[in-house]
């Protein structure tokens, strides 16, 4: 077992024969990392797409994380930061608000930037609202009925029946 | 639809001779809402009507179809028309898509995130496609909350989305560059601008047909106009380099040009079989004849949609066979091109 001959430690895996200027040759044993540093072999690609650099990110061990921050867990859809990490998606956009610190980070290395700087969006008018409500709102009814809460679930069901009527009242109105 | 190409395909947009088209796209979610791969079937189906009803609403002579209701082949379709992504044609996850008539607005409903709004124009006109996109996102953000925060933007369900949600690219045909080797630099270029550029058909680098496609990366702490005038800054420079180049063969290596040119006409009018990879490899030397008019017998319009019509599914669709072997398909293939080439 041959040593690597830059550090000393490592087994040498790469056996390098090298020829000189004069003709007369000779081995090199390195093992892989210094023949990385020492640019003998390429270092792994570096990320030419988003996408590829978003995996790099995800894939980096989580040593840089720390276990509170790992640990964060929203509220609304039930994903911890780690989850996240490991799918690379978001479960609900309250995560945003859940991880934002740890974010920020992540966004700098994307983007190269932490803070929107594009179109800003007002909340819609009542119309959009009351869309988003009702959707919402059947949503958690079915989330009640499955946790078998049917008291709650029918106080919700009188909401979007509430929600409903005033809809079709005013869509008569407008006609 | 099978007969015909997109309609906004059959008009040539500006520097049309080396830019097929521009794309804005946006990606939106609804408000209080999980994201697609949080939610659950039901929710998502629920979300699908509700939204493809709200986008029916809005885009004018729309048309509605839930990837539920849809074969395989048919979904394919819609992918070689681009009006879906592979990604949604592929899923089985409840969605839908609403699309404009002549197809140059497209609204995924469900794929990665729960909108995904796209307008295609012809040509090199990125200001025109982010105009009409952008009036589009406005309208369906009145009608539906979505999610966004000041600090972040719009929120996506990828963190590569963020932001603007804005990803604009633009379509080029670049025989020129691919014939005389130097893709790689352009490639490099690209990428040096934060930008990504690969193959349109086919996947990473290779390109069919030699499409390729440059985009933005970046949808974070910049504004939507800085980002498209990233891609706008080197377009201008990607179709000089590539008319320079189709000059240069031409000056220096004319007969040789022509006569490529004019054997890939030749084999599309008379082959009787004939793969996909061949024939958008013929199809795209014809395109570049045509421009560099040492080629008649067939509109430009015509050949762009060429391009779309004998992709395999088309295929498949026009004879309403779900399986077909691969010799059948290359049979189908080659004499819907003859036709095509003959009919004049």
């Amino acid at each position: 077992m041959i040593l690597c001959e830059v550090c000393k430690k490592r087994v040498a895996t790469l056996h390098i024969t090298e020829i000189m200027a004069d003709g007369m040759k000779r081995m090199v044993h390195l093992c892989e990392e210094c023949a990385r540093s020492e640019g003998v072999i390429e270092a792994k690609q570096a990320p030419h797409t988003l996408q590829q650099l978003l995996q790099q990110i995800m894939e980096q061990q989580m040593g840089d994380v720390s276990e509170e921050t790992r640990k964060l867990k929203c509220p609304e859809c039930g994903i911890t930061y780690e989850e996240f990490r490991k799918r690379g998606r978001f479960g609900c956009p309250n995560d945003y608000r859940v991880f934002e610190g740890a974010l920020i980070g992540m966004f700098e290395r994307l983007h190269g930037a932490s803070k929107h700087q594009g179109r800003q969006y007002k909340k819609g008018g009542k119309g959009a609202s009351k869309a988003s409500k009702l959707l919402n709102l059947r949503q958690k009814l079915a989330d009640a009925v499955r946790r078998e809460e049917y008291e709650n679930a029918a106080k919700i069901r009188d909401e979007i029946k509430k929600l409903q009527e005033e809809e079709e009242n005013e869509s008569e109105r407008r006609e | 639809m099978l007969d015909k190409g997109s309609k906004w395909l059959t008009q040539e947009g500006p520097e049309s001779d080396v830019v097929v088209s521009s794309r804005v796209r946006l990606a939106r979610n609804v408000a209080n809402f999980p994201f697609v791969t949080y939610a659950e079937a039901s929710q998502l189906e629920e979300l699908q009507a509700y939204l493809g009803e709200r986008l029916l609403s809005i885009i004018k002579d729309g048309i509605y179809l839930k990837m539920d209701d849809l074969s395989s082949v048919e979904k394919r379709v819609l992918m070689e028309r681009n009006l879906i992504s592979r990604e949604l044609s592929e899923s089985s996850i409840p969605s839908c898509v609403v699309f404009s008539e002549d197809e140059s607005v497209a609204v995924m409903v469900n794929e990665e995130d729960h909108l995904r709004i796209q307008v295609v124009v012809e040509g090199f006109s990125l200001n025109e496609a982010y105009k009409r996109v952008s009036e589009l996102d406005e309208r369906i953000g009145e009608e539906i909350e979505y999610a966004f925060s000041e600090r972040f933007g719009f929120l996506t369900a990828c963190p590569t989305n963020v932001g603007t949600g804005l990803r604009a690219s633009v379509m080029l045909h670049l025989p020129g560059l691919v014939m005389t080797r130097q893709m790689p630099k352009v490639f490099e270029t690209a990428f040096r601008l934060g930008l990504a550029a690969r193959g349109f058909h086919g996947e990473g680098t290779n390109a069919l047909g030699d499409f390729y496609q440059v985009s933005n990366q970046r949808s974070l702490g910049r504004s939507e106009v800085s980002l498209i005038d990233d891609i706008q800054s080197i377009i201008p420079q990607l179709i000089r380099y590539e008319r320079s180049v189709r000059e240069a063969l031409v000056e220096q290596t004319r007969k040789k040009l022509e006569d490529r040119i004019w054997r890939a006409y030749g084999l599309l009018s008379s082959c009787r079989l004939i793969s996909t990879e061949e024939a958008l490899d013929m199809l795209s030397l014809v395109r570049l004849g045509l421009n560099l008019r040492m080629l008649d017998g067939v509109s430009i319009s015509e050949v762009s949609q060429l391009f779309v019509l004998v992709q395999p599914a088309h295929l498949q669709r026009r004879r309403g066979r779900e399986e077909m072997s691969e010799e059948t398909r290359d049979a189908e293939r080659a004499d819907f091109i003859r036709r095509f080439f003959t009919r004049n």
